[in-house]
């Protein structure tokens, strides 16, 4: 499959009377935003900010970024997310906005347990590419006694629907640069190099809420899928929960894929996708780790492969199963993970046991903490909100609210900086013994 | 205008102090008010910005059969010297002058609050004692390469003074403090993994970043002989706890735990503390976790001699080896205490 | 001397590697003994089989990293 992304870069971003591109300044319209969320009944209004770069901000609650795209060879924009018809994404040409994001917000804390927050300057700001930009932030309002599953699918559709907005008024420019994405001919002298992506894990869905990742479906027990891999980049998979380390942005602009694409033909063959879920059952996590396996030998006849995970423990043992088991089939097998602690050592630290795992990436322990200044603006929540600290929030149904005023300096980790740790490798820290 | 220049005091030992061989280790504490030894070279290195003020030599015998005395009696000796860095040894390979050197620099940065700075070769049994507490240079086996480990200990020390960062063990020369931070490379993950998986199929040479680590061997208890004659507890790691929290678990990275009557614990308000996985079956149902159903009536059939009233409750989310460790330890200890025969943990 | 431990965890890869010795597959991580898709009554006899495999596993020596199964 053949997907053409044509990116326009903009020079800023601003509020406007309507919603144009004008010089290179991309304006927004509130009220075009706003009229997304009268058909969501469980919003009461959405509050809307831009922050910028430098800005002595903070903004909290972040569940999602996404990055402003919208398809312009008339195929759907995010099929089973925002419409009931379904298409296979990733053909045709999308047209993508580089120079902006636009963040989401979960107003309500207790909803996630895993929500993400970002500083637009200080020391986290300097290597977080989502402080580097300016960025539309969406706060949708709930009442309280709104229903966190319609919310946060409220949350996704109305982010995705300014997302595809603030494209499509950028069409009558021409794009900045033009990069075809194809693996359709395949080069078996060069070393094949498939890409195995854990999507998902249900061990963190709140109340049993099971997230709706694939075209807007659930996948809770699936088995290994085949993919293609512009339709991942297109909009096939699509997170809609609590921050879990992976941003849309990043999936659109998916740094594995995107990386053996530009490589593919030159030196290596991009042999294709896999898609998996994190395995609760043990016996689900061996026949899905054989399985893919078998099907990157028999199906990909990879050489090598890629393994990336969703976040937490039993993902990492999930993504090593697989690594192992390629690596018995003769396939050479990286993983990228994480370390789960801060104070310990790198040689005890890696959570997949399986001794012929011996090539692994690591981007980085979750708990590598920061200590951030007071901030003038807080955006994502109200005034008085609490910065939880680690994994608070709502767990096991049971509401924890610790923590300092969000407002004042807090205490942060490297997992909780939306930008600073992406699962799938899009960030470019290394854990290292101090 | 000449700046005031920051005070150092050095420890060393009765070798290094110029008072004797082997047959000096019995000698106690001295205090010379100038750089003796290795402490010369320190002058020498950090002399734009500091003054050796002291040095302090004990016999290795002295300190290493009265440790904590000795410990005590040198912190004394040290903060009438009123100093802004403490430098210890090295030390190299030498046992008891590893010990002398890493409860020195431990006791003196705990108790004066100042910064301290030691050297070591790596497998000096104080190394893994103290490597936490204070930066221990690595240093080669033999005291005659003290030129190569004193600059790096030195500039550690200034550093310290100054309140400059301190980069990764690997790239300064200490031993590693059980401190895991983030750096940010060149490339990002995904970059890292293409090429390394390129090199391995070309078998060309690459580093992992990480490495499955290898754990300790720890032996089968012994089989119980007659389940109908033991009392059995339950244990687990799942997290579930009393809302007030009395031992105040934490949803990860916990490193306590608690015991709870199960009658009381589920009839009084509960949740599951840990993080990394969903409770509400556990919280629907908590014999999920806990079979004490299943146990009570083995119990009443006489096929298992007792169970324990109280359940052994961790959080094992994110949680270290050695953690873990310290955590299994201690609950083993109790249920010894408490004369329980046998045991079963469950994990989430 | 020792307690002899039976371990159930659905994860059982981490158990082996820090040698665990008397290792039962559990049926979920959010749910160690039990199968919440059964009803009540049946769950519970799901329960007594892993109860009664577990006390089983506590009178033989046990192996590191030696995993069983409920049959």
């Amino acid at each position: 499959m053949k997907l053409t992304v044509e990116t326009l870069k903009i020079k800023d971003l601003q509020f406007g009377d309507t919603t144009c591109l004008k010089d290179g300044v991309l304006y927004v319209s509130k009220a075009d935003i706003l009229a997304f969320a009268e058909s969501e009944p469980c919003f009461n209004t959405l509050k809307i900010d831009i922050a910028r770069p430098g800005d002595s901000t903070r903004i909290i609650n972040v569940v999602d970024v996404v990055q402003p795209r919208c398809k312009v060879s008339g195929n759907i924009d995010w099929p089973g997310v925002l419409t009931d018809d379904y298409e296979i994404a990733g053909s045709g040409v999308t047209r993508a906005v580089e120079g902006m994001g636009i963040v989401l917000c979960q107003n309500n804390t207790y909803w996630s347990r895993k929500w993400g927050s970002f500083d637009m300057s200080g020391e986290c700001a300097a290597i977080n590419p989502y402080a580097k930009m300016p960025e539309l932030v969406i706060e949708p309002m709930a009442p309280e006694d709104a229903d966190f599953r319609d919310y946060r699918e409220a949350v996704r559709r109305v982010g995705f629907k300014t997302s595809v907005l603030l494209a499509k008024v950028t069409l009558g420019q021409a794009p900045d640069s033009t990069e075809t994405f194809d693996n359709e001919t395949q080069y078996p002298d060069l070393p094949s190099i498939a890409y195995s992506y854990q999507i998902y894990s249900k061990q963190y869905d709140t109340q049993n809420y099971r997230e709706p990742m694939v075209y807007g479906n659930a996948v809770p027990d699936s088995l290994p899928l085949i993919m293609q891999p512009t339709e991942i980049l297109d909009g096939a998979i699509a997170p809609c929960g609590g921050f879990r380390c992976v941003t849309t942005y990043e999936i659109q602009n998916h740094p594995v894929i995107v990386e053996l694409m530009r490589r593919h033909g030159k030196d290596l063959n991009f042999a294709g996708v896999l898609i998996t879920v994190t395995s609760v059952e043990a016996k689900h996590r061996y026949l899905v780790s054989k399985m893919a396996a078998s099907l990157l030998k028999e199906v990909f006849h990879a050489d090598g492969v890629i393994v990336t995970k969703g976040v937490g423990g039993a993902s990492t043992l999930c993504v090593g199963a697989i690594a192992s088991e390629a690596e018995k089939l003769g396939i050479k097998a990286v993983p990228i993970i994480q370390i789960l602690n801060g104070k310990s050592n790198l040689g005890v630290e890696c959570m997949i046991s399986e001794q012929n795992v011996d090539s692994i990436v690591c981007s980085g322990t979750y708990y590598h903490n920061f200590t951030l200044p007071p901030v003038e603006t807080l955006l994502g929540g109200p005034e008085d909100a609490l910065y939880l600290s680690g994994d608070d929030g709502v767990i096991g149904g049971h509401k924890i609210a610790t923590g300092r005023p969000a407002k004042g300096e807090v205490r942060s980790t490297y997992m909780k900086q939306v930008g600073l740790m992406s699962q799938v490798g899009y960030s470019y820290g290394m854990a290292v013994d101090y | 205008m000449e700046q005031k220049k920051w005070r150092v005091v050095c420890y060393i030992n009765q070798f290094f102090g110029q008072i004797g061989g082997e047959d000096m280790a019995h000698v106690g504490f001295s205090v010379k008010e100038e750089p003796v030894g290795p402490a010369l070279l320190f002058q020498k290195l950090l002399q734009d910005d500091c003054e050796v003020v002291g040095t302090i030599i004990c016999g290795d015998n002295y300190f290493a059969e009265h440790t904590e005395q000795a410990t005590a009696e040198g912190v004394e000796l040290v903060r009438a010297l009123k100093p802004d860095l403490f430098i210890a040894g090295p030390a190299f390979n030498a046992g008891r002058y590893g010990i002398s050197c890493g409860n020195m620099v431990s006791a003196v940065g705990r108790e004066l609050g100042i910064p301290t700075v030691t050297g070591m070769y790596p497998e000096n049994p104080a190394v893994e004692l103290f490597r936490k507490d204070t930066y221990i240079v690595k240093t080669a086996i033999l005291s005659s390469q003290l030129r190569k480990a004193a600059p790096v200990m030195a500039s550690i020390g200034l550093r310290l003074l100054k309140g400059e960062h301190i980069g990764s063990a690997a790239s300064e020369g200490y031993i590693i403090r059980d401190i895991i931070l983030n750096e940010e490379q060149p490339q990002n993950a995904a970059e890292r993994a293409i090429d390394m998986v390129l090199k391995k199929i070309k078998g060309e040479p690459f580093v992992s970043e990480l490495l499955p680590p290898k754990f300790d061997h720890v032996p089968p208890a012994p089989p119980v002989a007659d389940l109908s004659k033991v009392k059995l507890a339950l244990v687990t790691d799942g997290g579930l706890i009393p809302q007030t929290n009395p031992d105040k678990l934490k949803p990860n990275g916990s490193t306590t735990w608690g015991h709870y009557n199960w009658d009381t614990l589920v009839a009084e308000p509960h949740f599951v503390i840990h993080s990394g996985y969903d409770g509400t079956w556990v919280l629907e149902n908590p014999y999920r976790l806990f079979p004490v159903d299943i146990l009570r009536e083995e119990v009443a059939q006489g096929k298992l001699g007792a169970l324990e009233e109280e359940v052994y409750v961790s959080c094992g989310n994110c949680a270290s080896v050695a953690a873990s460790k310290a955590k299994g330890q201690q609950i083993a200890q109790a249920l010894l205490d408490k004369g329980i025969q046998a045991a079963i943990l469950t994990s989430t | 001397m020792g307690i002899p431990v039976t371990q159930i965890c659905a994860v059982v890869d981490i158990a082996k590697s820090v040698g665990s010795s008397r290792i039962l597959r559990g049926f979920a991580i959010t749910c160690p003994v039990g199968n919440p898709t059964l009803s009540a009554e049946d769950e519970t006899t799901s329960r007594q089989r892993y109860v009664e495999k577990a006390l089983d596993m506590l009178t033989k020596p046990g192996q590191s990293g030696m995993v069983e199964d409920i049959l």
